[in-house]
């Protein structure tokens, strides 16, 4: 290539003339349509940033709490009126009666401790 | 006729009609810059808007350290420096749909000399690639150069030969 040719046709070329009235008018509309397009990104980023925050807030406070969520939990087991004293009661008795195994079912009652429940709350009460 | 000092005043007074005038008054300088080095009227018009765009942001805060007329010629470069790159990355991708040497007529390879010139000279160093730009855009005298890049006029010239040269070696290869 012959740069000082190239460079010549460069300067000396004709460039076409362009309209002030409508490149403003598109400049205008460009520029209009670019913010809306910036202010809904910035507004996307915020409402995700207000996501996050309110889900690490509602999960740390799952997460830290356990012991909240448990004593809810357990409360009525140890506290309960004897109605559900009596439910529970009637429910052991169906389990015995209907399973197959009834070591089993034992074995399970030994797991959720039933005896003590019974013999603290209904057994001592009742008896 | 109100001065781009005075225009800029204006604008950030709120006058969106003196910016107005302000674009009016550099878009055909602005317009030619990008024409150089573009293939069509409508990229160099997408180029111009997105100069202008970027002065609506920047004048709100101008400074008045230097001449609004330095100030956007400065932009005007980076900002074909960018274009410059991307298409080069544009060109080195679609390589495979390059029109077949046999088939190229000569306008043709009148406007891939011009990219490839341009793609040259976006590798210069700076100074050069200033002092080179200009004189191939606006055909600006050396004085004037210096004036604008704050140099004197013997570095304009050297810059130039520099350029040149370095261009000259770059295609003898």
């Amino acid at each position: 290539m012959n740069v000082d040719t190239q460079i010549k046709k460069i300067q000396n070329e004709d460039i076409g003339s362009i309209d002030p009235k409508s490149f403003l008018i598109n400049l205008h509309h460009k520029r209009t349509k670019n913010d809306a397009r910036r202010s809904q990104l910035i507004n996307g980023i915020y409402a995700f940033c207000l996501l996050i925050m309110f889900s690490v807030v509602t999960v740390n406070q799952l997460a830290y709490e356990p012991g909240t969520h448990a004593s809810v939990d357990l409360m009525p087991y140890q506290e309960m009126d004897a109605e559900t004293e009596s439910f529970v009661y009637d429910l052991a008795d169906y389990l015995i009666v209907s399973s197959d195994d009834i070591w089993q079912t034992l074995d399970f009652f030994d797991e959720i401790n039933l005896n003590d429940l019974i013999a603290s709350n209904y057994g001592e009460k009742n008896e | 006729m109100r001065t781009d000092s005075e225009l800029i005043k204006d604008f950030q007074r709120g006058s969106n009609e003196a910016f107005d005038e302000l674009v009016s008054r550099h878009l055909p300088s602005t317009f030619g810059f990008f024409r150089k080095f573009t293939d069509s009227n409508e990229e160099a018009e997408d180029l111009a808007q997105s100069i202008f765009i970027k002065m609506y942001k920047a004048l709100k805060k101008f400074r008045f350290d230097s001449e609004f007329k330095t100030y956007l010629f400065r932009a005007n470069v980076n900002m074909s420096n960018t274009y410059l790159r991307r298409n080069k990355w544009r060109n080195m991708l679609h390589l495979d749909q390059a029109p077949e040497p046999t088939f190229v007529d000569s306008s043709v390879e009148d406007a891939w000399m011009k990219k490839e010139l341009w793609d040259a000279i976006a590798t210069l160093p700076k100074k050069q690639r200033l002092v080179m730009t200009m004189r191939l855009t606006n055909n600006h005298s050396y004085k004037e150069i210096a004036a604008i890049l704050s140099i004197s006029e013997n570095s304009a010239k050297v810059s130039y030969h520099h350029a040149v040269e370095r261009l000259k070696e770059k295609f003898k290869k």
